[in-house]
């Protein structure tokens, strides 16, 4: 009971830039630290530290070099614990996983975040608006509840 | 000595306080969110909530060569804040001869010292340990040393003990010496204040120090090292975000990253309660007159707030000058006292 | 202190990143410090490479255009304005006054929303989350602005081979619109200027770091603000036909070299911005805003410049007969700015490294990038001193 309403009171959220454009960077940014959106108001806070962490938030494509680095990230955060991927290159990797035709998949870039940790909710978009992601982390906090 | 009365103290007081310190970081996260034009968090979810939260989560094994001295060091330090409170109530004014202002500076020296501890017994993930192929083997290395985050905040603890907290000490000392007397109840009976008793309606009769010339000097001085204690914006060097991130508490998670807020926030209340106590005259009781002890251990994090909001975090080259001015301050302030 | 004394001591190593508060994209930056000062700094970025450039080979023209613009979320629209540019030069497509300016007004929009940013992200780094508020506060008209002209908030799309799309296209309604709200953010970012580069404690802080001197922002190839800060009075815009012939408009240099510097530069470039906006709103030519009567075909290799919110951007590219790309090449001003910040933040204390880092605006979306264009090619003329040194001599 307690368990249930503290985890809906007070959530923690992560970001991880895992190499995109900086288009959803900028929007999860103003999200979280604009005034006119102020995530805070929803009970979410910013943190930079995966131990105090309950949502991951990543955004972009995860490029090889970054693979293991998200891995142990995703590794430290004690459960329960939820990640959401925004943008569609977090979703599927984006124009950059599959070059095309003869080309294949790319050298440089794994494809989608759920690829590498699993993923809870996927925000499409390119970049997804503030209002959006705000929304989508507003109805994944219950799932967080849910948790053993 | 009354047992009863000092039963009654040790039980009633302590909780008391640690029931009330969860509001605090919900209060001032709230006016530094107006200050910045937005709504900000419920007053319970930074403190109160946060921490049930954590309780609730999965314990880990810190990444540290001695994990379990780790997460000893925050309830050491909610065990030794709360000491330090006990010293300053009228009931326990007689044990052992520790309430005293010398033995509380010392006791906060220790809690300080605290952070030195932590720091050097984490590892976190985000700096050293961080996957990343920048060191080619076989080169010649540069910086064969490689020191993490949480050693570099240790080090810089080390540096604010030494030079920070001359302010705190200073504004601590400007009543004992108005007073003539380093014991606590001394000072508080200088203002008015009846051991014997004391009841909410005599709070009017007390003649608080903060309001004469040096009272006022020395409660500057106060607030000044009430806020490098506490590590709080300006003088969060040791924790900024702009390079050490979170600094020695990084590897605290579930229930020892709760235990360390609450260490915060036993800080927050009870160094804002030796303020009340030594500036106000009006020391902890139980009874009536705890409530408004409580509500004026508002007003110190209140001004923390407001100070941080407005304040970068700012580097040694600033808190030497700074630190020094406010000991000036607070030397200036004994002075006023002494004549 | 003499250099032998540094080499025989010791050094200890502060790595930080990839993932980082103060240094938010992808990058590993290794601080050796003796104490707390840094007495050599080395940035790694290759994280974030994606291989925009391999993909966009053999690509269709107008698809390829499209995706330079993913190259960066900050500075989209220089992308594919530049892009735009190289090839109807090459091809020789003639572009109407009108669509010249509607892309004037993006590229302006976008420095005033990359500015506001680094503003915001400055003062997040300093620890002043309420002036970082501020900043975002202002920064959010500039989205609205760009919500209006274009549709989208990042990623606008605006250029188009031969002028704008048509969506992107200013009538009536819209000027109103767009001049009443630049009116506002004028006042506003007048206001944050006054308050900020007067408040004492901060002008401390940034004052007095990170000093790069002209000789070693021409050395270390130091582009943009970075470069003006220290002195160098050079803009690509003094170049660019599309600005030199239709607008007034002055470079703002300053002479310090600090981090206050870079900073003040920029606060003068956003109002010097607002004022090309305003100019190009009210002079706006009434025409048909986009030229669709041309022909792709075979292009020479064609290179084009401009002035980004960064500093210079760097295009070339050919197209073989079915108008298909042909070794496009993209060159960004984060690269070569931050090279010269490793020098700048010598000296300094930790927590100012970091500021000074991020006081050039690094965007390693852009660079990354281009790093790896280079080692695919076995060429690594970026990073040659002497092609630096070229470039800086003639700007002078």
């Amino acid at each position: 009971m307690l368990k249930e309403i503290s985890r809906k009171n007070a959530v923690h959220i992560m970001l991880v830039y895992t190499g995109g454009c900086n288009g959803c960077d900028i929007e999860v940014v103003n999200a979280v630290m604009s005034p006119f959106y102020d995530m805070e108001q929803y009970k979410v806070m910013l943190t930079w530290n995966p131990r105090e962490a309950d949502i991951l938030a990543v955004t972009g494509p995860v490029t090889k070099k970054f693979e293991k680095a998200l891995k142990e990230i995703y590794e430290a955060i004690p459960e329960p614990k939820l990640v959401a991927a925004i943008g569609t290159c977090a979703i599927t990797g984006g124009p950059y996983a599959n070059l095309g035709g003869d080309l294949g998949s790319s050298d440089q870039i794994i494809g989608g975040v759920a690829k590498v940790i699993p993923v809870d909710a996927n925000i499409p978009g390119c970049p997804p608006r503030p209002e959006d992601i705000l929304q989508a982390v507003a109805s994944v906090i219950p799932l967080l509840a849910g948790k053993r | 000595m009354e047992w009863d009365t000092f039963a009654l103290t040790t039980a009633v007081i302590p909780v008391v306080f640690f029931a009330s310190s969860t509001y605090i970081p919900g209060i001032m996260r709230k006016i530094q969110a107006r200050i910045q034009l937005r709504i900000g968090p419920p007053i319970l979810t930074p403190g109160f909530w946060a921490i049930f939260k954590f309780i609730y989560k999965e314990r880990i094994t810190p990444v540290s060569p001695m994990p379990r001295l780790y997460h000893a060091l925050p309830v050491i330090g909610i065990f030794l804040m709360f000491f330090i409170l006990l010293l300053t109530t009228p009931a326990w004014s007689g044990v052992l001869g520790l309430a005293t202002l010398v033995a509380i500076a010392g006791l906060v020296k220790v809690e300080e010292a605290l952070y030195i501890f932590m720091g050097n017994l984490s590892q976190s993930i985000l700096s050293v340990r961080m996957p990343y192929p920048d060191r080619i083997k076989g080169a010649i290395m540069k910086g064969a040393t490689r020191r993490s985050f949480e050693q570099v905040a240790a080090l810089r603890t080390f540096k604010l003990i030494s030079i920070g907290s001359f302010p705190l000490y200073l504004g601590m000392f400007v009543p004992a010496v108005m007073a003539g007397s380093i014991s606590i109840m001394s000072v508080a009976a200088y203002q008015g204040f009846d051991t014997a008793a004391f009841g909410i309606r005599d709070i009017f009769s007390l003649s608080p120090l903060l309001f004469t010339a040096p009272g006022l000097v020395g409660a500057l001085a106060y607030v000044a090292g009430y806020l490098v204690v506490l590590n709080e914006y300006p003088f969060s060097i040791m924790h900024t975000k702009a390079d050490v991130i979170e600094g020695p508490s990084l590897e605290y998670a579930a229930r020892a990253r709760a235990a360390y807020y609450l260490m915060k926030e036993a800080t927050l209340i009870v160094m804002s309660s030796i303020f009340v106590t030594l500036y106000i005259g009006l020391p902890p009781v139980v009874g009536w007159a705890l409530v408004p002890h409580l509500l004026l251990c508002l007003a110190l994090p209140v001004a923390a707030a407001i100070i941080s909001a407005f304040t970068p975090v700012l580097t040694f080259k600033q808190v030497y000058p700074l630190s020094l001015g406010c000991t000036a301050l607070g030397v200036v302030g004994v002075i006023l006292a002494i004549l | 202190m003499a250099d032998t004394d540094r080499k025989e001591r010791a050094e200890v190593e502060v790595p930080l990143g990839i993932v980082h508060s103060a240094l938010l994209e992808p990058f590993r930056t290794r601080l050796f410090v003796d104490d707390e000062m840094v007495v050599d700094a080395e940035i790694t970025y290759d994280t974030a490479h994606r291989g925009i450039e391999r993909i966009m080979e053999g690509m269709p023209v107008q698809k390829g255009l499209i995706l330079t613009e993913r190259i960066c979320g900050i500075c989209s629209h220089i992308h594919i304005w530049n892009g735009t540019r190289m090839v109807e030069r090459g091809l020789g497509i003639e572009v109407p006054q009108r669509a010249h300016y509607i892309r004037v007004i993006g590229a302006e929009l976008e420095r005033l929303h990359s500015h506001l940013l680094f503003f915001g992200h400055a003062f997040e780094i300093l620890g002043h989350e309420t002036f970082s508020m501020r900043a975002f506060m202002i920064r959010e008209p500039v989205q609205n602005m760009l919500f209006v002209l274009s549709g989208n908030r990042v990623h606008y799309t605006i250029p188009v081979l031969g002028g704008i799309r048509p969506r992107c296209d200013i009538d009536k309604q819209k000027k109103q619109t767009l001049l009443s709200m630049l009116a506002t953010l004028e006042e506003s970012l007048i206001q944050f200027r006054d308050r900020t580069l007067n408040d004492s404690l901060i002008v401390s802080r940034v004052r007095d770091i990170g000093y790069l001197s002209k000789e070693d922002a021409v050395k270390y190839g130091a582009l943009g603000p970075n470069m003006r800060a220290s002195g160098i009075a050079y803009d690509w815009r003094m170049d660019v036909s599309e600005y030199r012939d239709n607008f007034d408009f002055e470079i703002a240099v300053s002479d310090g070299g600090m981090v206050v510097d870079r900073v003040a530069v920029r606060v003068a470039e956003c109002i010097e911005s607002i004022s090309i906006i305003r100019q190009a709103l009210e002079t706006l030519p009434d025409e048909e805003p986009v030229n669709v009567s041309f022909e792709l075909g075979p292009m020479e290799y064609q290179v084009s410049y401009n002035e980004a919110a960064r500093g210079e951007i760097y295009d070339s590219c050919a197209l073989d007969d079915n108008g298909r790309i042909l070794s496009y090449q993209n060159r960004t001003p984060t690269m070569s700015s931050l090279s010269a910040m490793e020098v700048a933040c010598i000296g300094d204390h930790l927590t100012d490294a970091t500021i000074t880092i991020a006081s050039c605006d690094p965007c390693l979306t852009c660079t990354n990038r281009m790093t790896v264009i280079d080692e695919a090619r076995g060429r690594e003329y970026i990073l040659e001193p002497e092609e630096l040194r070229r470039l800086a001599r003639r700007r002078g």
